[in-house]
């Protein structure tokens, strides 16, 4: 399809080019360049058009139900189906010895790759030295559209003798509030606000309090053996706000 | 440098006084913050919940008022001791001090229960089913229970030394 545009677009040119000058020279140059923008636009089109459905699973214990996030945003646990929109994705990993995991998770229509392990000492903490073999991408064995990725146990050695420390701000601030308005398809969702599980279920209305400096705040409705639903919401005093998901099996 | 009973008495308390200091600090910071709860409808309390909390605050502060009676009668005790020319042993210092810890701390939980009622309700929730709330209520209820309890066990050591004494003078 992409030759047959390009092959109109080149005879075209050449009915344009009927004196050799430098514009014929520069038009010609400028059909390479736009053969390789249309192909280019072409798979960023086809990518964003979709969003791939993963689970991470556990090879041993220690990782087993542990929280992941997703550039400090919490998404879900290990074992559950999270959906990853097209783009770069930086996945952190609870671990044992209050230890973060991490590996960079790329997503392109259905190709996902994964690289760039490091892990992450707690807070003022000695750092240990961590092995972590890179998690493995595998077909999901029920479903063609989703894809496992496997997480390797890992293995937590001495003490490398490096130790760093942020403190936590101490201060207090003006509280503001949203009404949340969260619904869930079916019913009975669990709500984590902010990475934290709140005690209540769907559907139902909440008073979300804030700090006056936070722009927004992530919702993630949650439940078992269905894919989870992450919103961003944007925050404004008093402001009603209504996250309505329809809760998909994988 | 071997400090002396006074001084090693006197060095103590401030310890514990500036510990608890801080220690209160950190916990009123810690607990600042509001979390998400239930939207009361339509932004407003029922009559009914008017009623619960207006029941809930009455409570906190009778016992507030516990608090600041106790405080007053340990003190009263100390004077009293001193006017009968009734020597102040040892043990009566550290169960005054005792008592007046538990009442402060009764009284600092009690102006934490009202301080987040406040904010609670300003953010159109109902403070009373709060778990936080309900914990620093239940916590100011023990402390002050403590203290009061601590304060009739002063009482009684306190006049049964006096008892024994009158006991000898018959004979």
């Amino acid at each position: 399809m992409f030759s047959s545009f390009f092959g109109a677009e080149s005879e075209k040119l050449n009915f344009m080019c009927f004196k050799e000058d430098t514009v014929c020279g520069l038009l010609r140059l400028s059909r390479v360049w736009l053969t390789y923008f249309g192909i280019t636009i072409s798979l960023l089109c086809v990518g964003v058009a979709d969003a791939t459905v993963v689970r991470f699973v556990a090879d041993g214990t220690s990782l087993q139900g542990t929280p992941i996030t997703d550039k400090y945003k919490f998404v879900g646990f290990v074992g559950d189906f999270i959906e990853f929109s097209d783009g770069g994705h930086e996945i952190a990993v609870d671990a044992p010895h209050s230890y973060k995991v991490k590996f960079t998770l790329t997503v392109l229509g259905s190709m996902v790759s994964v690289g760039n392990v490091t892990s992450e000492a707690p807070n003022c903490e000695q750092a240990l030295q961590v092995i972590w073999p890179l998690p493995k991408v595998l077909p999901h064995q029920d479903n063609e559209k989703a894809v496992t990725i496997s997480l390797a146990e890992p293995k937590f050695g001495g003490p490398t003798g490096q130790t760093e420390c942020v403190s936590a701000s101490m201060a207090g601030c003006m509280q503001l509030k949203i009404i949340l308005d969260a619904k869930s398809e079916p019913i009975g969702a669990e709500i984590w606000i902010d990475g934290k599980k709140q005690p209540f279920q769907t559907n139902v209305t909440l008073s979300v309090p804030f700090c006056g400096f936070e722009k927004q705040k992530d919702v993630l409705l949650r439940r078992t053996d269905s894919v989870n639903c992450m919103r961003t919401i944007v925050l404004s005093p008093d402001a009603k706000i209504s996250v309505n998901c329809r809760l998909q099996k994988p | 440098m071997k400090m002396s009973s006074y001084g090693r008495a006197v060095f103590l308390a401030s310890v514990v006084l500036v510990v608890m200091a801080i220690a209160m600090l950190v916990f009123e910071n810690k607990l600042s913050g509001v979390t998400p709860g239930l939207y009361l409808t339509d932004g407003g309390l029922s009559d009914a919940q008017k009623q619960s909390l207006s029941a809930m605050l009455d409570l906190v502060k009778l016992l507030m008022n516990w608090a600041v009676a106790v405080i007053g009668a340990a003190g009263f005790f100390l004077k009293l001791g001193v006017e009968k020319d009734i020597p102040i042993r040892g043990r009566d210092l550290i169960l005054t001090f005792c008592i007046i810890l538990l009442s402060v701390i009764s009284l600092f939980l009690g102006h934490l229960v009202i301080d987040k009622s406040s904010a609670i309700l300003a953010l159109d929730q109902f403070p009373v089913s709060n778990d936080r709330v309900r914990f620093l209520g239940r916590y100011q209820y023990v402390f002050g229970l403590s203290s009061i309890i601590l304060f009739g066990f002063h009482v009684f050591q306190f006049f049964w030394r006096g008892k024994r004494k009158t006991e000898f003078h018959v004979f």
